[in-house]
């Protein structure tokens, strides 16, 4: 299965209905009458992996929203998900482009600097969003203290595993560095890839074990205090995090080593952790919603699938990181002709907990950070994203996910390289320096995404 | 001509433009005058794409140039199932790049095709996946180069042949004296193409690989693509597609240079 993180946008509820698309150039939206502010027309791009969770969208959200609302119509425009934000910002560079914007931080952030997205200070006021969100979540949103931007498809870093493959090597779950090593080794000794990983189907995919590393080597402080600009990125802990992850591949124990990881597959990394083969997958959450493909009834075996919070790899770590990773966050493009409707259905989305929380018992919609509870959950949901979730609620040690809070330029340059310090074309120490370096141009420019404080 | 001038000529000019400036895709664009260029001089990734370009062009000027050739003059040695050789040579060609891709990555799989065979990971391997890559867009592409050296030297008046065997001429003197002479409008046309094909590189490349592991693999045309829509910085994107516009408009003048200096025919 691929795993496009582009695939997401659009995914969760926030396909806020816009106005109609203009041909070229000119005003967003529709020439809907807006009488007393309750008859406008705005349409939302999104896209979907395939027509069943298209279809569920329609009907729950877009349909939902325009039968009980007041007045206003929502309109959903699907559109390729390959290269979906390059339309959105082909769309807007034309003056046009949907009324509510979805993307990744780093590209919306980018677009706030060119003035493309319109103030919600005003709608949280209304809507009372800070009472709806986690805290830190309305902060992700903000650039120079304005807010622009609302976070969705709530996400984190996780140990996929195979419950009956511990229990047959008497393993458990790694509460420490050391811990993990001596599971690695005695994977490896069986015969057992220790960490299913590789980027075969994604290239982008090595920044998730650099997100592991430096949030669980490294520790969130000192990589807050990197992305604020306070410490370069060279400074020996994060030296020693890069290090570290290098030598486990170096071993052999993550992806089977450089000689095999950039050609191993997602596809085969799930079998082998259902068939045993593999001990873990250190992976994000979204693996949730792609495990049980490959486990159980879905793939005629007995194989169950669980998965455990990751553990810390560095001296004074806490013991729980939950790296925050945002999937997309949506806007209302500054051109939008009903900016109130556009804030009407972010806010029927979000403030709908239970919607959200079905969405992902039904089709794997992952949620916004909202201040969930027990209650909030369907009785159908499977109890181990209930798990999740209620445990990122109450998660009080937060990280950082590199495609996330890291800006555009150095995000790249942070995946595109990491795979020359793995196939040992380079040293730790020279991919860092050469990460100082974009990412000091960046947060000149005012590039970097807003950093929410290590402890929630 | 105004088709040209919107699609073509306003493009090129806009990249030129933006190739001086800061732009990153959206807001506004501030020109930055030469930096584009001279960080494109010193940066790594870009000498390391570019050298991976000349290889590139080295193996596409001799390996599917050399068994277009040889399977062209096969070709045209017999009579009888001349046509259907033609078609089985040409399929490849008419394949979709991913099909073709997908197909090669599941025969060339290391734990279940011919990798796990031979023991070699051919395109997780910074040394083979270059080569490998290359491999796979030959064997799509060099079938076209039959077809088009196969109607050239149908051509080739076949008295020449004749007397070339009266004088006892053997096959490869055949070859080499007759058909190449006869072809060589042909010949040097697909060179020439070859060599400005070769700096365009990016299809199989990007759809195999993406341009690893760890950019052993990567052509120019990777790098501006990851810049232009991975890191966002369009305005260095843009300085690289004017670099491989200039490299093959250099290619081509020089061509035309020689040609009207020593007066070719072709």
């Amino acid at each position: 299965m691929n795993i496009d993180r582009r695939r997401f946008l659009g995914l969760a509820g926030a396909a806020v209905a816009g106005t109609a698309l203009s041909a070229c150039g000119g005003n967003t939206g529709s020439s809907g009458n807006n009488a007393n502010g309750k008859s406008g027309k705005i349409t939302v791009w999104g896209s979907f992996n395939d027509k069943k969770t298209g279809a569920y969208y329609q009907k729950n959200y877009i349909d939902a929203y325009n039968h009980q609302a007041a007045g206003g119509t929502v309109t959903f425009i699907p559109k390729p998900s390959a290269n979906f934000e390059d339309a959105e910002r082909l769309a807007l560079s034309a003056g046009s482009g949907p009324d509510i914007l979805s993307g990744g931080i780093p590209k919306l952030v980018e677009w706030a600097g060119a003035g493309y997205l319109a103030s919600l200070d005003d709608y949280a006021t209304k809507f009372n969003w800070p009472n709806a969100f986690k805290p830190w979540a309305l902060e992700v949103g903000k650039i120079n203290g304005k807010l622009v931007m609302l976070p969705s498809e709530l996400e984190t870093m996780v140990c996929l595993y195979n419950p009956a493959t511990f229990k047959a090597h008497g393993w458990s779950i790694p509460a420490n560095r050391e811990e993990f090593e001596a599971l690695c080794a005695d994977a490896a000794g069986h015969g057992i890839m220790p960490v299913a990983a590789g980027n075969a189907d994604y290239q982008q995919a090595s920044e998730w074990l650099v997100t592991i590393w430096l949030n669980h080597a490294a520790g969130p402080d000192a990589v807050h205090s990197a992305l604020t600009g306070k410490t370069p990125w060279t400074d020996p802990v994060f030296v020693n995090a890069i290090d570290q992850l290098n030598g486990y591949i170096g071993k052999g124990w993550i992806g089977g080593g450089r000689q095999s990881y950039f050609t191993n597959k997602f596809d085969s990394m799930y079998s082998d952790l259902s068939a045993g083969k593999a001990a873990m997958m250190l992976t994000g959450s979204w693996g949730l919603t792609e495990a049980p493909g490959y486990f159980g009834a879905a793939a005629n075996n007995n194989a169950e699938w669980d998965w455990a919070p990751l553990w810390p790899m560095g001296s004074g770590v806490p013991a729980e990181v939950w790296e925050l990773a945002v999937g997309s966050v949506w806007a209302i493009n500054a051109k939008s002709s009903d900016r109130d409707l556009a804030a009407g259905y972010l806010n029927f989305v979000m403030t709908g907990a239970r919607l959200q929380t079905q969405a992902l018992a039904d089709v794997g919609f992952e949620p916004a950070p909202l201040r969930f509870t027990a209650k909030d959950f369907s009785s159908d949901l499977d109890p181990r994203w209930k798990r999740l979730y209620t445990s990122l609620s109450s998660a009080t040690n937060v990280g950082y996910t590199t495609w996330t809070f890291w800006p555009g330029p150095a995000d790249t340059y942070l995946f595109t390289n990491i795979d020359k310090v793995f196939a040992g074309k380079t040293s730790a120490t020279e991919y860092l320096s050469g990460l100082q370096d974009v990412f000091a141009k960046t947060l000149a420019k005012g590039q970097v995404p807003p950093i929410p404080a290590p402890k929630s | 001509m105004v088709i040209n001038a919107a699609v073509m000529i306003v493009p090129c000019a806009e990249s030129v433009y933006y190739s001086f400036t800061d732009w990153q895709g959206v807001g506004t664009a501030h020109l930055i005058g030469f930096d584009n260029y001279t960080r494109m001089w010193r940066d790594p990734e870009v000498r390391s794409a570019f050298v991976h370009n000349v290889w590139w062009l080295l193996y596409f000027l001799i390996v599917p140039m050399a068994m277009g050739l040889l399977g062209a003059f096969l070709l045209s040695r017999i009579r009888r199932g001349r046509q259907l050789f033609r078609v089985i040579y040409f399929l490849p060609y008419i394949l979709a790049s991913v099909i073709t891709a997908q197909v090669w990555t599941n025969l060339l799989d290391p734990n279940h095709g011919l990798g796990s065979i031979l023991g070699v990971n051919f395109l997780g391997q910074s040394s083979t996946a270059l080569p490998t890559i290359a491999v796979i867009n030959n064997w799509s592409w060099w079938g076209f180069l039959v077809l088009l050296f196969s109607a050239a030297m149908q051509g080739v008046n076949p008295a020449l042949y004749e007397a070339a065997q009266l004088d006892g001429a053997s096959l490869w003197r055949q070859f080499w004296h007759v058909t190449l002479p006869a072809i060589r409008p042909t010949f040097m046309f697909l060179a020439l193409m070859t060599v400005v094909w070769s700096f365009l590189a990016f299809d199989f490349v990007y759809i195999l690989t993406q341009g690893g592991p760890a950019g052993s693999s990567d052509v120019l045309a990777t790098v501006m693509y990851r810049q232009a829509f991975s890191a966002g910085d369009v305005g260095y994107a843009s300085a690289l597609g004017v670099l491989l516009a200039v490299m093959s408009a250099l290619v081509v003048t020089t061509y035309m240079y020689l040609r009207r200096r020593f007066e070719w025919e072709i």
